[in-house]
């Protein structure tokens, strides 16, 4: 062997040794999400490899290898600690989960690390709050709002839902629920460290929008007939329930791979580059986002406000700067862990409301535009007035409600 | 010990190729990583299959694969493997050279156009080594891709052919990885090989899962009856094993 081919290879064996530091290996999650940024390494183009036992393919082991090794590098130059990654290659991304160990604030690491030339972008993980207002602890069987306000029965004349599936990304559903039993097609988890459980907001989301009709038990959902993918990307703590960026980004690339017809995000929280950019594939793919409008927040909150989301409220938003839609979300009865009915209030519950009335005009009509009816700018939805604009037909008793609508 | 030596197994001008070749990559990657990203893969595997063909006569190899994608588009990769042969212990077996450019024509389009150089020694199973230069296209997308490689020396002086292919590939979740593909191997000349120029077809299904830094591969290749590939490449029917680890 020549000395050339020999110094050649010690540089070369240097340079992979250099890049086995098992300190910056990834670890398990932290469990501190609010110390933690997502740092995007970029996808290069798919392309052939000539390499392996095949004579090359288009598998990326290499490739991957390559963006955790770019990863382990940025980790020690900024001063990070690796704890875990997720390709996205949808979004032409591998997203690296990094610790700030130090006294830095999360966003001036992320603003650090965001000139690295290797990064596409960094962003630190947000919180985000389920929208729901505090509710009572009793189990009730009241009236359901949306069969006075929204004639259900005489909307389910029309459709229920069928064929159609809406994406929950909430926290965990008891899909053994008996008005829920057979509903939830898809039930994963995506919050890191926790097993799948059965939650207070994801259920009671998951009952409003689908929970069986006609079973003489408990609620008739909007979209009975419509089937759910139950996502958990939150998780429900003392009086609260709470999502970060990366696990609703995980849940909303799934759901967005999975192309149902309506993600609901029954949620609010801070604007993140790395979610927008997951619901602009969405919403390029034809698929309909509806968020929980909050009015203490600046544009009503983060997913709410976002261009082409639809933003919902169970009360109106005179001030906001956009189109609020105001459905029924109070003192709504719906389903709860352990096969039980509670009463809930809040945007979430409203805008669950509307993640149903969407399914049912994707029944009817699954690729025509959206249009919501509602009475004024900012008003309740009109529901019956909306499904008959796109069914054409008014074979249900919705009141004059539907007259007016209907010749709109 | 492996004696490592381009010149003696592969020859004058393939020695000079990759010594260029290494330098670039030395160059490029061990400096800066800024302008791209580098990879390098250790393997194992039961069998060297190359669309069907066993290139290690049936022996186990082991690989180490280098890659660089830089963030032009522009990408490079070496790929040197060693034979454990049946009575010599282990050997070199081949060393492939892969550059090209890749650039996405759409959200989720990727165009590739490259070039690879292979070269195999003795123990390959031939009399004296093999060796094929192709010149390729290919449109992949997230999931499904299609190529087209024409070689004007395949496993052979003057043998120009030109093979097709389509292949998936799909990261199912949870540490498994899909790949497939299904081939053509069509001669462009008439009576330049054994007096044939039937075409004939590969295809692989294969599967890994990932075990922490170890990923685990299984793979059934086969191969169609042409005689283009002579009386060499083993079994037409293969299905391999490997262990591979990313650095």
């Amino acid at each position: 062997m020549t000395r050339f081919y020999r110094l050649l290879i010690t540089m070369l064996a240097a340079f992979v040794a250099a890049s086995f530091v098992p300190a910056a290996a990834a670890q398990p999650s932290s469990g501190r999400p609010d110390r933690e940024i997502l740092v995007m390494v970029k996808h290069p183009a798919d392309h052939y490899r000539a390499t392996g036992a095949y004579g090359g393919s288009y598998s990326d082991e290499l490739g991957r290898s390559a963006r955790e090794r770019l990863a382990r590098q940025i980790a020690r130059q900024y001063r990070l600690t690796l704890v875990d990654n997720w390709a996205m290659p949808m979004i032409g991304v591998d997203c690296f989960v990094m610790m700030v160990e130090d006294a830095r604030s999360t966003h001036a690491a992320a603003d650090e690390v965001s000139h690295s030339p290797d990064v596409e972008w960094a962003e630190p993980v947000q919180l985000y709050a389920a929208q729901a207002s505090p509710s009572h602890n009793d189990p009730l069987y009241p009236a359901e709002p949306a069969a006075s306000q929204w004639h259900l029965a005489a909307l389910h004349q029309m459709a229920s839902g069928r064929g159609t599936r809406v994406a929950v990304i909430d926290s965990g559903i008891d899909a053994a629920h008996p008005d829920l039993a057979g509903q939830v097609m898809v039930n994963r988890n995506f919050v890191a460290g926790q097993p799948l459980v059965a939650e207070q907001h994801g259920t009671a989301v998951a009952g409003i929008i689908a929970a069986k009709a006609d079973n003489h038990i408990g609620i008739a959902g909007v979209a009975p007939r419509a089937r759910l993918l139950g996502l958990r990307a939150c998780w429900q703590g003392r009086g609260s329930t709470s999502c970060d960026t990366l696990s609703l980004a995980k849940a909303l690339y799934y759901a967005v791979e999975s192309r149902p017809d309506v993600i609901n995000l029954s949620l609010s929280g801070p604007n993140a580059r790395l979610l927008r950019e997951i619901i602009g594939i969405a919403y390029a793919r034809g698929i309909t986002i509806v968020a929980a409008y909050d009015p203490k927040q600046p544009g009503g909150g983060f997913p709410a406000s976002v261009a082409g989301v639809i933003a919902v409220s169970d009360a109106p938003a005179p001030g906001a700067d956009r189109e609020v839609y105001v459905a029924p979300g109070r003192d709504v009865p719906t389903t709860q862990p352990g096969g039980r009915w509670f009463l809930v209030n809040g945007s979430s519950f409203a805008a669950a409301h509307v993640s149903g009335l969407i399914a049912l005009l994707r029944e009817r009509r699954p690729s025509a535009p959206l249009m919501l009816v509602s009475q004024r700018r900012g008003g309740s939805i009109d529901a019956c007035a909306t499904l008959i604009k796109v069914s054409g037909a008014c074979d249900c008793n919705c009141s004059s409600s539907i007259l007016r609508a209907g010749l709109r | 010990m492996i004696a490592i030596a381009p010149r003696q197994y592969f020859g004058r001008g393939f020695a000079r190729l990759i010594r260029t070749f290494l330098i670039a990559l030395v160059v490029l990657g061990v400096p800066s990583q800024a302008m791209g990203q580098v990879g390098a893969v250790l393997s194992a595997y039961t069998d060297l299959r190359f669309r069907g063909l066993s290139l290690s006569d049936g022996q186990p190899v082991g690989l180490a694969d280098l890659s660089y994608d830089h963030s032009s588009g522009i990408y490079g990769a070496l790929s040197g493997s060693i034979v454990a042969t049946r009575h010599e212990g282990l050997k070199p077996l081949g060393l492939t050279l892969n550059a090209g450019y890749a650039r996405r024509v759409g959200r989720n389009l990727s165009l590739d156009l490259g070039a690879v150089h292979s070269r195999y020694s003795r123990y390959s199973g031939g009399l004296s080594g093999r060796s094929y230069t192709e010149l390729y296209a290919g449109l992949s997308t997230k999931f499904v891709g299609t190529r087209f490689a024409v070689s004007p020396d395949y496993l052979g002086p003057d043998r120009w052919t030109l093979h097709g292919e389509l292949n998936g590939h799909l990261d199912a979740g949870h540490g498994f990885f899909f790949d497939a593909s299904l081939g053509a191997l069509l001669p462009l000349q008439e009576n330049v090989y054994r007096g044939s120029s039937r075409a004939t077809w590969d295809a692989r299904l294969g599967v890994a899962k990932r075990f922490g830094p170890v990923s685990i591969h299984g793979a059934v290749t086969a191969r169609g009856p042409g005689s283009y590939y002579g009386g060499y490449g083993r079994g037409r029917t293969a299905f391999i094993l490997g262990l591979s680890t990313a650095l």
